[in-house]
């Protein structure tokens, strides 16, 4: 688990933070390019992000926040949407997953969400 | 069976609000559990669900219909627990209330979803990072 992409970003991220750089090897930028790619942040942009390490740095703290931002919102929505759908409010349940939907950027989120408020309206 | 009740699924629900102290704090003693069970209910004047009981009623989970779960199982999410990474510290975490119920409803559906990825392994990031790990357990 400790070992795929995103969570080595988020701790790429973490320890930027702290240390104030970032090393810029070949390694960080294919993980950076690759992780930036599934958060939905573009391929020029994440390109032009990774020409310096201070704004690599910068990439890394977006997808980082992203990823973590992205999570919690997704699972405070799904766990919500299933307590009103449990108490029979179908449409409370799904208007939670669809506001959410309207925010979120990250494709994966976003199939989880929609998977979600399909498995809710069975 | 109640939609409610298919949604915590029964004594996994349970189980994890009595054993599993990862969801409150690595180092939480019995007494803070009981008292933190009892001091984080939210349940409305009308909530007459199981998961209402167990919250208001955490020594006495028969009172609210619960039955125990099999030993293996108990082994299994007591391992789990014992096995929690500390929480996360640093410029990243940041406030992140109720995630000890969080932590609960998310293992029961990432069970009852069958989610892909361990649940259990997740629970445990899930505990240390206070993000559930989706790109991990999420899809099927």
């Amino acid at each position: 688990l400790e070992s795929r992409d995103w969570h080595q970003v988020q701790e790429l991220a973490k320890s930027a933070q702290r240390d104030g750089a970032l090393a810029l090897t070949d390694e960080v930028r294919d993980l950076l390019r690759r992780v930036a790619r599934e958060v939905a942040v573009s391929d020029g942009e994440a390109e032009q992000a990774l020409r310096f390490s201070a704004s690599a740095m910068d990439l890394a703290i977006e997808v980082s926040r992203r990823i973590r931002e992205g999570s919690r919102r997704l699972s405070r929505a799904i766990v919500d949407a299933n307590r009103l759908h449990a108490s029979g409010n179908l449409l409370g349940a799904r208007r939670l997953l669809e506001e959410l939907l309207a925010q979120e950027v990250v494709p994966l989120y976003r199939e989880i969400a929609r998977n979600e408020w399909d498995e809710l309206g069975l | 069976m109640s939609a409610w009740l298919r949604f915590v699924g029964g004594y996994w629900r349970l189980l994890l609000v009595v054993l599993l102290p990862g969801c409150i704090s690595t180092n939480a003693n019995s007494q803070q559990l009981m008292y933190l069970a009892q001091a984080g209910v939210e349940c409305s004047p009308n909530d007459s669900t199981v998961s209402c009981c167990i919250k208001q009623h955490p020594g006495d989970p028969e009172r609210c219909g619960a039955t125990a779960p099999p030993k293996p199982e108990v082994e299994d999410t007591v391992r789990a627990a014992e096995a929690a990474s500390e929480p996360a510290k640093g410029k990243e975490a940041d406030p992140d209330d109720g995630y000890r119920d969080h932590c609960i409803d998310m293992y029961v559906l990432c069970q009852q979803r069958k989610w892909s990825g361990n649940c259990h392994d997740c629970l445990r990031y899930r505990q240390g990072q206070k993000q559930w790990p989706f790109d991990v357990c999420g899809k099927r």
